[in-house]
This record gives structure tokens, sequence and C-alpha cells, in this order.
């Protein structure tokens, strides 16, 4: 399955395109008068495999950028306020906005995960040099860095640890970018309420105002429980990749 | 062989006060943090004022890696045995963030301070509660 994934680039499919394609599918949807579309740009909509081909490149831009968003905004809402450089009212209302666009649920620290985390630290600076301690600032992909590296071990590819937590991650990267384009589809979704039903503002035509209010409300709720769930996959991932620390892999194979 | 740190150790106010200092060039040891570790463990036994005593950790060096963070666990694990506290001071702003992604920060009885008086001022302070 693993083979075929790879293959078919189902992993970058999932990661990228299927985000990509809510938000663009979204945005299209609730914002683009056919009416209004030029008629040169007609002429090549009319030409499916065209038509195919852009849209894939457009939700696959739109996948990666939403991924880029959602990486850096869940990093920086796991940076404690003191941290970010932020006091006061600032820190408040940057948390509030941070908690609404990126809430997820980190997984807790013991002993046994602090310890292993040191582990992989230290692995990393093997390879990497002094650099390894500043990799984990990077706490969503750092564990997948260990891992390619672990993977370069004789025999190591075939380690059902490492495959279970390679897919944790692609799970967590599906959820977490798919979060965001719902979020975003609500929010649209909302906004377009507010232009018809408060200001009167009928162009582009709209959908029907009820379905606006349950796409709105269902896009925000659907984001929070996909982060819910992202922060399941992730804590996966991590106790999974910490239980791989325990096997130490990383040392260099005596020749 | 002559060790590339240096700690001190002293008894402040009923908590044992470690300085550590160390040449960025000995960050690149991976043998450092074990050894760095078991030397704060031991003057830490050594100046043990009594049970349940903290131990305030003041790191005098513009870097840290991962070896730093292995003697501090070390340390820690130590201190926590004694039902002490182990306050970090002084640790290389930049490496803070690291310092909490890695989990030490969020331990029960890992804290930071910004000054050594801030330390010790907290450690009393949840001794008299």
């Amino acid at each position: 399955m693993k083979d075929l994934i790879e293959k078919l680039g189902l992993d970058e499919f999932f990661t990228f395109v299927a985000p990509g394609s809510v938000l663009l599918g979204s945005v299209i949807a609730l914002w683009v008068d056919p009416a209004m579309v030029p008629p040169g740009l007609r002429a090549i909509l009319k030409h499916p495999p065209i038509l195919f081909a852009a849209l894939l490149l457009a939700a696959y831009t739109c996948g990666h950028v939403l991924s880029l968003w959602a990486e850096g905004g869940a990093d920086r809402y796991l940076t404690p306020a003191s941290l970010r450089g932020v006091r006061g009212a600032l820190a408040f209302f940057q948390g509030g906005v941070l908690a609404f666009f990126h809430w997820m649920s980190p997984p807790k620290h013991d002993e046994f995960i602090v310890e292993a985390k040191i582990r992989i630290a230290e692995s990393l600076e093997r390879y990497g040099g002094l650099a390894g301690v500043r990799l984990s600032e990077n706490p969503l992909g750092w564990l997948s860095l260990y891992r390619s590296v672990v993977a370069g071990r004789p025999g190591a590819k075939d380690n059902p640890l490492l495959q279970a937590a390679d897919s944790a991650h692609r799970r967590l990267g599906f959820a977490l970018g798919t979060s965001l384009a719902l979020l975003c589809v609500g929010l649209q979704a909302l906004l377009r309420f507010l232009l018809s039903f408060v200001w009167q503002l009928a162009r582009p035509p709209l959908p029907a105002l009820g379905l606006l209010c349950i796409v709105g409300v269902g896009g925000v709720a659907a984001s929070f429980a996909l982060r819910w769930a992202a922060g399941r996959w992730w804590r996966q991932e991590l106790l999974l990749t910490c239980a791989i620390t325990q096997i130490d892999l990383t040392t260099p194979a005596k020749p | 062989m002559p060790e590339d740190f240096n700690i001190t150790s002293r008894i402040e106010r009923g908590s044992v006060v470690l300085s550590v200092q160390y040449s960025p060039e000995s960050l690149r040891d991976p043998g450092l943090g074990e050894r760095l570790g078991l030397e704060m463990v031991r003057l830490y036994e050594a100046n043990l004022p009594g049970p349940g005593a903290s131990c305030v950790v003041v790191i005098q060096a513009a870097v840290a890696a991962s070896v730093i963070v292995r003697a501090l666990y070390t340390l820690y694990q130590k201190v926590r045995k004694q039902a002490g506290q182990v306050f970090l001071v002084g640790f290389p702003e930049d490496c803070m963030r690291s310092l909490a992604m890695l989990g030490l920060s969020s331990l029960r009885g890992f804290n930071s301070a910004e000054s050594e008086e801030q330390a010790l001022k907290l450690i009393s302070a949840s001794e008299n509660r």
C-alpha cells in the first residue's frame, strides 16, 4: 500500500491537492460570477485537459501555501508568548487569533518523551552539527527529519514503527492543511452571508442563505474537529518516533 | 586530562547553586553531556544541605547544544529524586525555544528564572506555600 501511495503520489495529493482543492473550490463557488468570466478565458475553459491541468496546478499551489501557513501558525501557537517576544494586551490578542486559526492539543511531555527527544536532538547533531538542537524548533517537521536519518540505516526501512510513524505524519499533514482550508471555507461563507443579509450586497449571485449559514458554521466546526484529530496523530507520531529512539539505528555502521 | 568545562558550587539560602562555564568548541564533544551531568550531580550531592534541596543552575555561556540539555536532564532526575526543583538561569536566549520544544521546561519541577536572585526568591516562595 505504501509503495502504491509513493508511486501514485497520493501522499502529495492528500497533503497538498486535497486541501488546496477545498479552498479553491470554495473561492470559485462563493465569489466568482460565471457571467463575469471574460470570453477569452471562457474559450480556454472549454478544453477539459487544459482546465483540469490549470485547476490541479492552482489547487497544488494553494495546498502548499495552506500547508506552510498551517505549520507556521501551529508552530507559533505552540510557542509560549514570552518567547514570541510579545507582552500584555498584544500577547493576549495575538494568542486569541492564533488559537482561533491554529489551536491544537500538543502532546503532553513526560520523562520518557523528554529523554527520547534529547536522544533525537543528539542523533541529529551527530549528523548535522550543532544545529541539531535548534531543529527541534520546528516541532512538526523535525521528527520526520530524524526518521529520514534512521531510514538510511541498513534494514531500517522495513521497520514497522518507522512506517507507522510516517503514516501518522501523513495524516497529521492532511489534517492540518484541510482544517485550515475548512476554516477558510467557513469564514468565507459567513462573510458572504453577512454581505448579503446585512448589507444587501447580492453580486455575485448568492447561494441560499441557509446553505451559507450551514457551510459557515459547519466549516469552522469541522476545522476544530480536524485539529483535535491532528493533535492525536501528532501524539501518535511522537510516541512511535520516541519508541524508535530505543533502538539506536542512527549510529553509523561499522565497515 | 583537563575538563573542558568548569563548575563552581555553593549553598545559598538552603539551595545548591551551580555556576557552569564551557567553551563553544566543547559542545562538539558528544560525551560532554554525560560528563557534565554527572559532575553537576556529584556537586549537588556533595553540597546537599538537606532533603528536598533545590538547585539553581547558572549557565555562563552564549551557546548551548543537546549535550547541555542532556546534562541538565541528568541533574533534573537526581534533584527530583530528592523532591527538589531545578531553576535554570542564563540559558542562551536563542536556545530557550529549543528547550521548550524538547519538553524539559514543561516537566514538573523544572523552571527558568531571569536571575539567581529571582530563582532563590521563587524557591523560598514555593517552600513557604
